[in-house]
């Protein structure tokens, strides 16, 4: 019996037979997962076989707004979008905000999971328990924020939420991306599992409310919560005012901005063309999602031609990376532009300005010419190439056919030495941090159950200085392999299942998350749980999500770096003379597996853990005794 | 009468736009600690930096302050006395957050 917080329900559609069916959430599940990734690796792991194609009809493409989604609880409009990825073939889990995570809840569902594959374009539309599917023909080829409007006005509801891809996605670039208002759940290719289920769309709307189990308890843990973030020295006086970019400034002086295809780390660093001083001249208003008092999100409108008028939500910090530091490029306007076209067209930012990059320090070595990128110019710092690039990967046109799955396969089929230049982790080009200069950020990039990822474990304490659960030295490996499993296991448990934002726990709860979650739990669902238990529930996850990449063939050998990261050390900037060897990285992993309770040599959980953790039904499965 | 060093000092931010440029070059004597840095600098800039770098009423830095010499924070050197050297690079980090 479901208090508050949950609905209870989850929405099961299947595009192939175009049926809708609710079933019942098991009470047990979300005492054990709680939602969100939870949610969306549980029934990942099992609901699909292994080595299924992840852009087939046996993909599913798991939905999952957490429990305090929909509620008062600030900053919590929140959803887990999990399947198997095509760039990576892990568990491909992103979370994105916006107002469609509420609303999904106040249509009276906790998971929706989208099955098969429609014969031709459609989207869906769920009313309440009303789910309807439509013909997608007149919409199909249209750019996101078109997409919308058009369904918009054909179920002539303006205030309906929608989640949808742009041309990347239905011409199944592997780095495409699933846009909701201009929200994203950008990464691992989840926008190519929408096309490749010919599904363009799917608008929602909810006259429900999610219930309250506790009101006196939720509302005391509501005004602590609110009291922190008042109290904290940057969430209303940075984050709401700048918003992301101040990291821009912050990488830079730590000399771990990555720059040029991460060749020029420190040496590139373009505070003053890109940072905030620069960005904040853009600056037109600001975007809140549902229920959020903060509104981090920045409104930005490009002011020099050829890219004057242009307006994005954003660009976010690892948008000024990626279209910025990574492509050499120090041309705010550009990167603007660039933003709102991914957006529009649908693609993952981080991926596409790391692809570009790639494909710029090929063509600087001579490894592409002008026959290869059709007459571009693909310098560093070119921005009208890095635009035209963009759209060249969209519709896989020229270059872009290739870049369009990512640089992992694009090297492949470069050959001529490319992989060496191939910035990604398990397939996923990395974000903006170089770690050289921040080594256990670096081990949570080579073992995140997503690949090269920085929402999967962000060591806080070495890019912000934070010191929990303690002070750490961001040049040194030494006990890395715990922080990282503590950085995973707190952040999945308090951030992506519940879920909150995870710029709250960094600005204002980073010393009582796992405490806070607990309470607010209890309030708003009426499940118990301690402190250690909330944290028991990220390590639970971890590990059901390492045992569905276990599944797909991964081993502890594909826990590591592109080789440039442990070879070459910075040159310049505050990080100078840093990389993570082989050797220092295999030591951090020693010490990471056994603080997981994992085999050391092949990087299998236990059995021992697994059962500890309620997953020996896993273990089973897998035949791990 | 001791020997004169140079030392880098290097911000972001409020406290880039206090000290009027986000790199800049100062001499202090041989043997200066960085809490005799951040002595010289309250007194070259004032209460306007004061107030960034130190809880009211105090010489404790402000908790979410980071303070790096050569790019590692003091803590894992010698803290508040960690003595600078001739050409080192001393980093102020104000809190930020989002990536």
């Amino acid at each position: 019996m479901y208090r508050g917080g949950y609905t209870g329900k989850i929405l099961r559609i299947n595009l192939t037979d175009q049926t809708a069916t609710t079933e019942q959430l098991p009470i047990d599940v979300a005492q054990d997962f709680i939602g969100g990734a939870g949610f969306g690796v549980k029934f990942l792991f099992d609901e699909l076989a292994g080595g299924i194609d992840p852009l087939g009809p046996e993909n599913k493409l798991i939905f999952a707004p957490g429990p305090f989604s929909g509620t008062t609880v600030p900053c919590a409009s929140r959803i887990a979008v999990t399947a198997k990825s095509p760039l990576t073939n892990t568990v491909g889990m992103c979370l994105s905000g916006g107002h469609f995570p509420a609303e999904l809840k106040f249509a009276g569902y906790d998971v929706l999971i989208v099955e098969g594959k429609a014969k031709k374009p459609i989207y869906v539309s769920i009313k309440d328990g009303s789910v309807r599917f439509r013909d997608a023909g007149h919409v199909w080829g249209t750019q996101t924020s078109d997409c919308q409007q058009i369904i918009k006005d054909e179920l002539d509801d303006q205030n309906i939420r929608i989640a949808c891809i742009g041309p990347a996605g239905e011409n199944l670039s592997k780095i495409a991306c699933i846009i909701n208002e201009r929200r994203a759940a950008g990464r691992k290719g989840l926008g190519a599992v929408m096309g490749s289920k010919n599904l363009k769309a799917i608008a929602v709307r909810g006259s429900g409310s999610v219930e309250i189990a506790w009101d006196e308890k939720f509302k005391a843990v509501r005004s602590e919560m609110l009291k922190a973030m008042k109290d904290s020295p940057f969430l209303y006086s940075g984050m709401a005012q700048i918003g992301t970019p101040t990291n821009v400034d912050n990488t830079c002086a730590l000399g771990i901005f990555p720059a040029k295809n991460w060749t020029a780390t420190g040496e590139f660093t373009p505070v003053e063309q890109i940072g905030v001083d620069a960005i904040q001249t853009r600056k037109l208003g600001r975007y809140f999602c549902y229920n959020c008092p903060v509104g981090c999100s920045q409104l930005r409108l490009a002011k020099s031609a050829p890219y004057r008028g242009i307006l994005a939500e954003g660009p976010e910090f690892e948008t000024l990376y990626a279209f910025g530091g990574q492509t050499g490029v120090d041309d705010i306007d550009s990167i603007i532009a660039a933003d709102r076209l991914s957006d529009e067209l649908g693609l993952d930012t981080i991926s596409a300005g790391v692809a570009i990059g790639f494909a710029m320090e090929l063509f600087e070595k001579g490894i592409l010419n002008l026959a290869d990128t059709g007459g571009l110019e693909l310098n560093f710092g070119n921005h009208q190439a890095m635009v035209a690039l963009l759209k060249q990967i969209a519709f896989r046109e020229g270059l872009g056919a290739l870049l369009a799955d990512g640089v992992k396969v694009a090297s492949k089929k470069i050959g001529r030495g490319a992989k060496k230049y191939a910035m990604h982790i398990k397939g996923l080009e990395l974000p903006g941090y170089d770690v050289r200069g921040a080594k256990g950020h670096g081990l949570a990039y080579a073992t995140s159950y997503t690949g090269g990822d920085h929402n999967r474990g962000y060591a806080f304490q070495e890019i912000f200085g934070i010191p929990v659960p303690y002070e750490v030295d961001r040049l040194s490996i030494a006990g890395k392999g715990k922080l990282t499993k503590w950085n995973q296991d707190v952040r999945t448990a308090t951030c992506d299942c519940p879920t909150l934002c995870v710029f709250i726990l960094d600005t204002s709860l980073p010393a009582m998350a796992a405490e806070h979650t607990s309470q607010m739990m209890e309030a708003v669902t009426g499940l118990a749980y301690t402190a250690e238990e909330v944290v028991r529930v990220g390590e639970r996850i971890n590990n059901l999500a390492r045992l569905f990449n276990v599944r797909e063939g991964f081993t502890r050998a594909d826990d590591t770096f592109p080789e440039r990261l442990m070879t070459e050390p910075l040159q310049a900037g505050s990080s100078k003379g840093h990389m993570i060897s082989k050797d220092d990285l295999e030591e951090m992993l020693d010490e990471y597996y056994l603080a997981r309770g994992w085999d050391g040599p092949t990087g299998v959980p236990s059995r021992k853990k697994l059962v500890e953790l309620g997953l020996a039904y896993a273990a089973d499965q897998m035949k791990i005794s | 009468m001791r020997e004169l060093i140079t030392v880098k000092l290097k911000t972001i931010l409020a406290m880039k736009n206090i000290l009027g440029q986000p790199e800049l070059e100062v001499a202090l004597a041989e043997g200066s600690t960085v809490r005799d840095l951040l002595a010289w600098m309250v007194n070259r800039w004032g209460q306007e930096l004061s107030e960034q770098l130190f809880q009211p009423g105090t010489d404790l830095p402000l908790p979410h302050l980071r303070f790096m010499v050569n790019g590692r924070a003091i803590q894992f050197l010698n803290g508040l006395e960690t003595v600078l050297k001739e050409g080192d690079e001393f980093m102020m980090l104000p809190m930020v957050a989002g990536g």
